[in-house]
């Protein structure tokens, strides 16, 4: 069957959802709040300040991450010039809206930044540690008597980049729709290779700056691909949720299983990618087994880290793999958001694996601040995403290239 | 009077944005069932040819001749004719090893992970580059067999049973290379023959003479066109394309783990598989574009392999050379970052040593160059495209050079540095090579249907299916 006649633009309806918009608001409030107050009172240097510090951070990455994966699909899908997805595009549009608020997130961060960053301590020290001399320029470097904060320089630069490229794409997208002009769409693609390139830099960056710098011995030029891996896979995954979640309400009636057999393919391809970036990874690093390299594995694979990480391979590749190979997984809604759950929940496996071991290097101990602080973060911005959502058409209803995304065939 | 200049202002972006989204047709019109048949059939069977190909022929087959001299030298002398010495003990022969390697990689992702990935613009190049990945994979499997100094034992490589319980080091990257090399090459054969069969049944139903009945009969294993067999190879087509797809991948990455397993500062680095991998991809594109631009010239083959399919290949190639970038930025950025002596040296050494010249060439013709492919210009016209992928031939032979020697010549110790200097048979062999690789690719074109028939018209079915 296919349809010759453009579906009608369709309006998400908020007011069915005002108990859910409550209950997010009230988990998301008192959790911020317990987190905050409990960050605050507790001693400088004591182990409970330290513990928020990094429990906040691994909040933070795991949502800056799966959102920035989210983000990344809108750029592949406008240079790429793909069809398929018109009609799930501006549910990517509007998860990447959300990063702009991720910039409220990371003042905790900024406020704790000498609980969290060990370099931003060891440079004030009278012996500074050679191994950081070589590379503070990196952090921060003297130009005459100014000193120059790179850090934080790149990372006004990473919100500023992310939320106007996210802002960018939705309200050209938007246009489209009041207009139905196709140049709003040549027009994305090319803005999307430019982004594309600036996306590459950022990410690799970033995660150099977050997360690598951690500890600032450890360096592996795969580290930026990593974590883009990770991202770009559970970005899919939330994509897929949202998709299916509004089609369970009743809505994207245009949307089918062909769409979510496009979708469990990019997740199984991405949990492949996966599998091959973190095995390449972790494989030249115990084979080279250079000291400054191998420290970063053996902190995650001594004591109870060690379960975890075995876990993880077995969680984030074997199982989504395994499971994914099947036509009729990808192509059922349910089995389908099942994996991806697990996807998302693997993705937080990861992030706590990369995160946590500084401030536990004996062994794995999960904290309540760790929950608290993923409600913190995920709560609002789950409650910001249903509370803006019904504000815009939810899927480009004038794309001159709608008309593929319905007629779709695997 | 500003109005309706705005208006038309409008309406000329649209009809030009329309203009920019309507499909470029994989055939051009014009060419049917019968047309493609007697066309790309007829480059087999009637056997004329143009100058073109006999100047090229007899170029390449100098070449191999020169080839065979090279290697009768080697076997006779030793590996000592070459220019390697210690620490320089892999050169020129590891350096076209992974060149050549790389170049076989398109084939199999053009035929493997374009056909699954539903791209119907594979269809009219697929062949030869399947052919061109075989012909590739050959030349390069020959390196590492020459260097081993007594390449008459080559077989000691494999794991066979023996009374002096003798194995390969298996922690060795080397022996992984063994079996990632042969399994690929062997996937690659049945996947280029399983494609060949219903065209070499085509070449038996329309040849005339007896003895090319017989040879295409026997090589079209009784294909008989019926709705079983087509049902059959569907199966078995898409299945070893599910099969070729993580080989494409698993090859150059284990070719990356000779480096990226030491810690030879320079090739100890965790982004080298996909880094690999893209440059392999890279490097295959363009030769497939140095293949194809004479030869659709020579063939008049420019209504199937259209403005479109080069458009496309410039594309892939412009991705994977910014990923190939990629590596480059992030490779220099960690050596730096990590504090590490030695890696830091290497990443100068490489800009102001005395391979130094090497090096910004490699930029040039490898980064700076190929950014020309964000041109459509550049991508549809077969003249700059052609000297586009030249130059990424190049660049990706100089990369390889500079990884092997520029990082080997000055490792650890200052005291055991030495130069490179390749010496005439290094030279030889490698332009031998190239010989061995163009005189398989014109023997190919001339024996066998270098386009696939059915394919195309497959493309030619769909297109009517579109207009109607």
């Amino acid at each position: 069957m296919s349809l010759h006649s453009v579906p009608k633009p369709e309006h998400f309806d908020v007011k069915n959802l005002s108990r859910i918009l409550l209950i997010l608001l009230g988990i998301g409030a008192l959790s911020l709040l317990i987190t905050l107050v409990v960050g605050f009172v507790a001693p400088p240097g004591s182990p409970l300040r330290r513990q928020f510090a990094f429990s906040w951070l691994f909040a933070f990455i795991y949502f800056f991450t799966v959102l920035a994966g989210c983000y990344f699909w809108i750029l592949v899908h406008h240079s790429t010039d793909s069809g398929w997805g018109i009609l799930v595009r501006r549910q990517m549009e509007n998860l990447a809206m959300l990063l702009p608020w991720m910039v409220l997130f990371f003042v905790p961060l900024f406020l704790f930044r000498k609980d969290i960053w060990a370099w931003i301590t060891v440079k004030n020290q009278v012996h500074v540690d050679p191994a950081l001399e070589a590379k503070l320029p990196y952090f921060e470097f003297r130009l005459g008597h100014v000193v120059i904060p790179f850090f934080w320089l790149r990372t006004i630069f990473y919100f500023l980049y992310f939320g106007l490229a996210a802002f960018y794409f939705r309200r050209t997208s938007l246009r489209q729709d009041a207009d139905g002009d196709p140049r709003w769409s040549i027009q994305m693609r090319g803005v999307s290779f430019v982004c594309l390139l600036v996306f590459a830099a950022s990410l690799t960056a970033m995660s150099f700056d977050w997360i690598a710098s951690l500890d600032y011995h450890w360096a592996s030029t795969m580290w930026g691909v990593y974590i883009f891996s990770g991202a770009a896979g559970a970005g899919m995954a939330l994509i897929i949720l949202v998709v299916v979640g509004l089609k369970n309400a009743g809505y994207l009636w245009a949307v089918n299983e062909e769409h979510y057999h496009i979708m469990g393919k990019l997740l199984l391809t991405f949990s492949i990618f996966w599998g091959y970036i973190g095995f390449s990874q972790y494989m030249l690093i115990w084979y080279g087994n250079i000291p400054e390299e191998t420290q970063w594995f053996l902190r995650r694979n001594v004591e109870s880290w060690n379960v975890l990480s075995t876990f993880m391979v077995v969680g984030r590749f074997f199982i989504p793999f395994l499971y994914l190979l099947f036509q009729f997984t990808k192509r059922n809604p349910k089995f389908l958001s099942f994996i991806c759950f697990w996807v998302l929940a693997m993705h937080v496996l990861d992030t706590y694996i990369t995160v946590l071991p500084f401030i536990h290097p004996t062994g794995f101990q999960i904290n309540i601040l760790d929950l608290l602080c993923l409600f913190a973060i995920g709560c609002p911005l789950a409650f910001l995403f249903l509370r803006t959502i019904g504000d815009v058409p939810l899927f480009p209803a004038r794309d001159p290239r709608l008309l593929e995304s319905v007629n779709l065939s695997n | 009077m500003i109005i309706s200049e705005q208006t038309q202002a409008k309406e000329e972006t649209r009809a030009r944005a329309e203009r920019d989204e309507r499909p470029e047709p994989l055939v051009r019109p014009g060419e049917t069932f019968r047309s493609v048949t007697d066309k790309i059939g007829g480059i087999v069977l009637a056997g004329r040819h143009p100058l073109g190909w006999w100047i090229s022929f007899g170029i390449a087959f100098l070449l191999v001749m020169g080839l065979f001299y090279a290697i009768a030298v080697l076997l006779a002398i030793g590996v000592g004719i070459w220019g390697i010495n210690i620490p320089v003990a892999w050169g020129f022969a590891i350096t076209n090893f992974v060149w050549w390697i790389g170049i076989g990689h398109a084939g199999t992702l053009i035929s493997a992970i374009l056909l699954l990935l539903f791209q119907k613009w594979r269809n009219s190049i697929n062949r030869l580059a399947e052919a061109m990945t075989l012909f590739a994979v050959a030349c390069a499997a020959m390196f590492p067999l020459l260097h081993l100094g007594r390449p008459w034992a080559f077989f000691w490589l494999l794991p066979y049973p023996n009374g002096m319980e003798l194995w390969p080091q298996f922690r060795s990257a080397l022996v992984w290379d063994v079996f990632a090399v042969s399994t690929y090459f062997t996937v690659s054969v049945f996947f280029w023959y399983t494609g060949l069969v219903p065209d070499v049944a085509t070449l038996r139903d329309r040849a005339k003479n007896r003895f090319s009945q017989v040879i295409f009969g026997i090589m079209a294993l009784g294909w008989r066109g019926s709705a079983n067999h087509w049902r059959n190879y569907e199966s078995a087509y898409l299945l070893l394309a599910g099969l070729s797809t993580p080989l494409v991948l698993s090859v150059h990455s284990v070719v990356s783990f000779d480096f990226s397993t030491a810690i030879v500062p320079g090739w100890h680095s965790t982004i080298f598989p996909p880094y690999f991998v893209a440059g392999a991809v890279y490097s295959g594109f363009a030769m497939v574009l140095n293949i194809m631009i004479p030869l659709r010239k020579w063939y008049g083959l420019e209504s199937v392999v259209t403005e479109k399919h080069l458009d496309n290949m410039g594309k892939v190639m412009l991705v994977t050379g910014l990923i190939v970038a990629y590596g480059y930025i992030f490779d220099m950025f960690t050596a730096w970052y990590s504090g590490d002596a030695a890696e830091q040296y290497s990443v100068v050494n490489r800009a102001i040593g005395p391979y130094a010249p090497v090096f910004w060439l490699l930029m040039l013709v490898n980064v700076v160059l190929p950014q020309s492919l964000w041109w459509p210009y550049v991508r549809k016209n077969p003249v700059p495209l052609f000297f586009a992928a030249l130059s990424i031939n190049l660049g990706m032979w100089l990369e390889r050079f500079v990884i092997v020697v520029v990082s080997l010549h000055r490792d650890f110790v200052p005291s055991s540095w030495r130069m490179f200097i390749p010496t005439g048979w290094d030279w030889l062999t490698l332009f031998g090579s190239l010989g061995l690789f163009f005189a398989l690719i014109f023997l190919f074109v001339r024996f066998l249907p270098m386009v696939s028939i059915f394919e195309v018209r497959e493309l030619i079915a769909e297109e009517k299916e579109g207009a109607a």
